[in-house]
């Protein structure tokens, strides 16, 4: 996933602290975890998003950390968002879950 | 055909967003990446740039044009004002000179928009009828 993250970064927004918070989320994902939809916003933000059948998951982490933030969906329902910051004990959980179900 | 259109957009106006082809999803969904606001580079304004579809057509500028002028690697989404709206977003009129109909979206409270809500706009916005 790291890889992918600077080629989508075509005008140089992603600071390198961002990338290092961007790899630490992604090493606490279970190795099972399917390849996401990877991009890069005009706001400086990196994005991952998962579509896994009823559920939808999207990870982002940003130039300033109080952007980062977790957002899971069930069923096209309506987003839940939570920060990332204390809550990728969560992420993992969902994860893991949404695989192995 | 009128010859000016209304300061305030109408809510049945069409509203088109460039994106990235690369960040359409292989459902035809696009990514919540797509609806991030944007710097200028002075630095003098933050908002995510749009196009008003009666401002265009009075400039008799087609989608095919919109997509023309920004090349091969985008495409172009389409909402409604009324969705945009709806999902606690503002819109205002803001021609650059460049490509007509050019406008501005940005949270109504004017604080930056969280990843959930990109992904409320991702899954209102649809690849224009004409580009599909």
């Amino acid at each position: 996933m790291l890889e992918e993250i600077p080629a989508r970064d075509d005008r140089g927004l992603i600071k390198l602290d961002a990338l290092v918070r961007f790899a630490r989320v992604c090493s606490v994902l279970p190795s099972r975890t399917p390849k996401p939809y990877y991009g890069v916003g005009d706001d400086a933000t990196i994005g991952v998003e998962w579509d896994l059948g009823r559920f939808h998951l999207e990870i982002q982490v940003g130039n300033d950390p109080a952007v980062d933030a977790i957002v899971y969906e069930v069923d096209e329902g309506e987003p839940e968002e939570l920060p990332l910051e204390g809550n990728v004990g969560i992420l993992t959980f969902l994860m893991s879950r949404i695989v192995n179900s | 055909m009128p010859t000016e259109v209304p300061e305030d957009v109408p809510q049945d106006c069409t509203v088109y967003r460039v994106a990235k082809k690369a960040y359409i999803k292989s459902g035809g969904t696009p990514q919540s990446d797509c609806f991030a606001d944007k710097r200028s580079e002075d630095g003098s304004s933050y908002y995510m740039s749009v196009y008003f579809s009666d401002e265009m057509e009075l400039a008799g500028k087609s989608i095919l044009d919109l997509q023309a002028s920004w090349g091969k690697e985008y495409t172009v989404l389409a909402f409604t004002a009324s969705d945009l709206r709806t999902q606690g977003e503002r819109l205002w009129r803001d021609p650059t000179g460049g490509f007509p109909g050019h406008g501005a979206c940005k949270r109504a409270d004017g604080s930056e928009r969280t990843r959930g809500q990109k992904r409320n706009l991702a899954k209102v916005a649809k690849v224009a009828s004409e580009l599909s």
